[in-house]
């Protein structure tokens, strides 16, 4: 199938039964369309909806939210608006999907059931438009229900924010706030709790044992962190010309070259080292060195050592160091590393198709460095000796050269982590922002939400330490070095900082980031500082995400007419929450589905007999390739998500209504179509 | 199949059987019926329940499918969308949204017509008072009328297009005398504005006042078909009507009757029917004469 329709064959299938439909099915009824017929029934399903006091719901989720919020345990001033976002949103959302869902689905069942529908269908009004009428019916009733609540939001949020503002400033008054607190309620202060920013986030984060300057060539960390290199593997690059489906593919070979540099031992290394030495661990370090100051210490020292693994493109390993014969490689002088990968796991590779080949250092007291084009991995030829050379992936801001390694810090719980304590021991993060929109002056302010992990109490978030954590500006055009400025964030809540607009030069900037407070590691991500770029009143971010609420349910409504046309009202209940919910549940099933569930289910049941194990195997592979399928055909919901950037006091991006009104038109034109192909042809006299 | 422009209502081999969930054959509801309604004359579907008469009109307005044969209305197949501006459609039971009042309700149709605004206000109270609606009772809910009242707004929703057919399904059921006789008037005055009607209905005195031709309906089957008065005629049996006769000339009638050769002579006093006596008391006895007459559609 060409890719153009194997690429979008959603949309193919969706356009098809809309032209089929339509022209095939229903073009007498498309010319006799008439808006004012749907505008009237649409009116009366609104106005039956009205009648039956369906909005009289409103009053309950309202006070339901008050109770609710008023029992909540925020951390901060902040925490709490956006709990009350969160509560105030989610109620309008369940709100008016069970209605909707409800009124959608019993509409037209009842109708047929009561009769009503003679006196509609014997006027010259077309199924089509019985349908179209119905949707906008429930539509307005939808938007109604949102209008309802969105007021309400809006004014309880204003109302607690005011009394939150109010609060905060009696107690910056009162001086009853603790340094690390001081500054986000400052900011709180003068910036408000109601917010919708726009964000950017970081393009790249790496940690350094020190700080990378544009001349030098190779970049170093420190032991326990590791670099990574991407590489894109097809079957042509490391498939014979006469290899055959089910034949083993050739071994390749991972060739690295890594430097290394002494690095000065902390109290607890040498410590720790001091053991090993007892036990006359290696003297012999290998490997270019590029600084011997530290010569008394390197008789202490280990043998620089290294791990090699291959990870998948979401970081997790794939062929872990055991696999490679790889647990702990000695760097030898101008000798690079050498690591086989098995015949039998390269086929595992060409499935992936995109990896990282990891490097880790693994003996205190080195500092491990890389240039440019650190790895490159050798598939044989037929000719003996000879070797096709496999380059790293390139790179996606410049095509024309490879990926550098990326370098990363030890994995935490809360990211990679930042280690503290003296300047000479200290590795360096840093955050590297392109083409930012930035102000020609003033303060530039940016947000921060980091986790702090302390030595030996992997909880200890409630201890009053603070953690320091100095923050300079590089501007990547002119290479300087802004001073810098120290921060105390806390734990898993926001931080607040600003830099100077001259510092971040025209957009391309990097922030440097240490950590002086020893003991402490923060937990750092790519997306844990951001740049606010610009603001956007709070309603009109609210008015965004009701409107992509209301697309939702809109396509809620029309699901719902569909089912209810072939289905008595409980069932149409069920199978529309099903349509809703199945491509989310099978995402949420995610890897479970992958290729080898028929074989381990098979396994775990216990078939022995070849024969019927294969039968079952192949049934449940067969079975979750059906619904992987069928899941992609369904809407995915996960597009009308506008909840989370609301909570936290950022913009909803004009992107995302693009994507909702995709999905809901994308996949409710063709369900229109085909609720009306069923309903023509359905005998609505019972 | 040939359809004629000139009628009103044609079938040929019209049949209707109703399906299990197997698809196997469940009810045979109507069975070859073949029908002809001429335009401009009152036709009268009778027959028990079960006979096929509302399964008739359903197959004629498009709301069930037919398993065999074919119908048309008004010239075009039956159940096309188009041909639906010209039909109105009394259902058997008043089957309306319940939460619009009568006003709302015939605005409503008017809009399924694209009827202008404009005209919908003056037709609206026009159509209200020709089936008997007062003021009151025009800004109440459906779902608090009674059942004649719902029958009344009923009718005046399927006239609310001015329709060339209408299908009126058991129009009286729920009426009291005085509106049934509104009804029969109404449905005389339609035939004397050249509109066809076609009246589904098991009362027959009903349907012996108002329709011009009537069939007979039995297990889906049409019994016979013809007009009224030919079908009720006792060929046999000559009945001569007078006024004036004292008992003396009555006596002298009998004779010269036996003395024809006539056999069985009854010589009575006719009766009024019973509808007559209640209307005429009703109507005596009303000061301001509300029970008024209906008046032309």
């Amino acid at each position: 199938m060409p890719p153009i329709i194997n690429d979008n064959i959603g949309w193919w299938i969706a356009g098809a039964i809309v032209v089929i439909g339509l022209v095939g099915f229903g073009l007498r009824d498309l010319l006799r369309f008439s808006p004012r017929r749907i505008w009237a029934i649409s009116s009366v399903s609104f106005a039956e909806s009205i009648r039956r006091r369906v909005l009289w719901i409103t009053p309950l989720a309202i006070i339901g939210v008050i109770i609710v919020s008023q029992l909540q345990h925020p951390i901060d001033e902040q925490d709490a608006i956006r709990q009350t976002i969160k509560f105030c949103l989610f109620a309008t959302g369940l709100l008016v999907t069970i209605v909707i869902i409800i009124l959608a689905c019993t509409n037209l069942p009842k109708e047929i059931d009561t009769r009503v529908i003679y006196t509609i269908v014997t006027k010259p009004t077309t199924r089509l438009e019985i349908i179209l009428g119905k949707i906008i019916g429930f539509a307005r009733v939808s938007a109604a229900i949102l209008i309802i609540m969105g007021l309400f939001t809006w004014g309880y949020l204003h109302l607690r924010a005011w009394n939150m503002q109010r609060y905060i400033a009696r107690q910056l008054i009162d001086g009853d706030v603790g340094p690390a607190r001081k500054p986000s309620l400052e900011h709180y202060q003068q910036s408000g709790l109601l917010q919708a920013r726009q964000l950017q986030d970081s393009d790249s984060y790496e940690i350094f044992a020190k700080l990378p300057q544009s001349t030098d060539s190779v970049r170093w960390m420190f032991n326990e962190q590791d670099f990574v290199v991407p590489f894109r593997l097809g079957l042509g690059d490391v498939a014979p010309a006469d290899w055959q489906s089910g034949q083993p593919l050739p071994p390749l070979m991972i060739l690295a070259h890594v430097y290394t540099q002494e690095a000065p031992l902390t109290d607890e290394q040498q410590e720790h080292l001091g053991g090993d030495l007892l036990r006359g661990l290696g003297t012999d370090t290998g490997g270019p060195r590029l600084s011997d100051s530290q010569s008394t210490m390197t008789a202490k020292r280990p043998a620089p050592k290294v791990a090699v693994q291959i990870l998948d493109r979401n970081g997790y390993t794939l062929l872990a160091p055991n696999i490679l014969n790889a647990t702990s490689l000695t760097l030898h002088e101008d000798q690079p590393l050498q690591i086989q990968i098995p015949a039998e796991q390269v086929m595992t590779l060409v499935n992936h198709g995109r990896f990282f080949v990891s490097i880790t250092g693994a003996s205190p007291g080195w500092m491990y460095g890389a240039d440019s084009n650190p790895v490159i991995i050798l598939a044989p030829t037929p000719q003996p000796g000879k070797f096709n050379q496999i380059p790293p992936a390139p790179d996606p801001r410049d095509p024309s050269r490879h990926t550098p390694p990326i370098f990363q810090g030890r994995s935490g719980t809360h990211g990679q982590q930042l280690r503290g304590g003296p300047a000479e021991f200290n590795p360096v993060g840093i955050y590297r922002f392109h083409n930012v929109p930035l102000p020609a002056s003033g303060q530039v302010p940016f947000e921060m939400r980091v986790g702090i992990e302390r030595t030996g109490d992997e909880l200890s978030t409630s201890t009053d330490d603070l953690t320091h954590l100095s923050i300079s500006a590089r501007n990547l055009k002119t290479g300087v070095i802004s001073d810098p400025i120290t921060i105390t964030p806390e734990s898993l809540r926001p931080t607040y900082f600003s830099l100077p607009a001259s510092a971040l030069g025209d957009g391309n900037f990097e922030l440097i980031l240490r950590n002086h407070t020893n003991g402490h590691w923060i937990g750092l991500q790519t997306n844990s500082v951001f740049v606010v770029t610009s603001h956007q009143p709070f309603i009109a971010n609210l008015a965004k995400s009701l409107l992509i609420l209301w697309l939702m349910t809109l396509l809620v409504i029309i699901i719902a007419i569909l089912c209810s046309t072939f289905l008595s009202w409980p069932i149409a209940v069920v199978l529309t929450i099903v349509l809703l919910l199945g491509r989310w549940g099978v995402m949420q099933l995610g890897d479970t589905l992958g290729s080898g569930i028929g074989n381990q289910i098979a396994t775990d049941f216990g078939f022995s007999d070849p024969s019927q194990a294969k039968v079952v195997s192949s049934s449940v592979e067969a079975l979750t390739k059906a619904l992987t399928a069928v899941s992609h055909v369904l809407p995915d919901i996960s597009k009308f998500s506008a909840t989370e950037d609301v909570e936290r006091g950022v913009m909803v991006p004009t992107a995302r209504l693009a994507e909702s009104s995709a999905v809901a038109f994308g996949f409710g034109l063709p369900m229109i179509v085909l609720a009306y192909i069923f309903l023509k042809n359905k005998e609505v006299a019972p | 199949m040939s359809t004629s422009n000139g009628e009103a209502v044609q079938t040929e081999h019209l049949s209707k059987v109703y399906k299990d969930f197997w698809g196997r054959d469940k009810v045979r509801a109507l069975d070859d019926l073949n029908l002809t309604i001429h335009r401009g004359e009152v036709f009268g579907l009778l027959g028990p329940n079960g006979s096929g008469k509302s399964t008739t009109i359903k197959l004629l307005l498009g709301l069930i499918f037919a398993s065999r044969g074919r119908a048309s209305v008004l010239g075009q197949p039956a159940g096309s969308t188009r041909i639906n501006e010209r039909i109105g459609f009394l259902p058997e039971e008043s089957y309306l949204y319940r939460f619009l009042n009568g006003e709302e309700t015939l605005r409503f149709y008017g809009r399924l017509f694209r009827i202008p605004s404009r005209d919908l206000k003056k037709r609206v109270p026009a159509l209200l008072d020709t089936v008997g609606l007062d003021e009151k009772s025009r800004k109440r809910k459906l779902r608090e009328y009674s059942k004649g009242m719902a029958r009344r707004i009923g009718l005046a929703q399927a006239l609310i297009n001015n329709p060339d057919l209408i299908l009126l399904d058991e129009p009286t059921t729920g009426l009291d005398p005085i509106g049934t006789r509104e009804m029969k008037d109404l449905i005389l005055s339609l035939k004397a504005q050249g509109k066809t009607v076609l009246l589904c209905s098991h009362l027959l005195a009903d349907v012996q006042d108002v329709c011009d031709r009537i069939t007979i309906l039995f297990k889906g089957k049409m019994q016979t078909i013809g007009e009224v008065r030919d079908l009720l005629q006792v060929k046999d049996i000559t009945q001569v009507q007078t006024r004036g006769l004292n008992e003396t000339q009555i006596q002298e009638v009998r004779q010269f009757m036996s003395r024809l050769g006539g056999q069985e002579t009854t010589i009575t006093h006719p009766t009024t029917t019973l509808e007559d006596l209640f209307v005429r008391i009703v109507r005596e006895n009303t000061p301001d004469n509300a029970a008024t007459p209906p008046r032309q559609a």
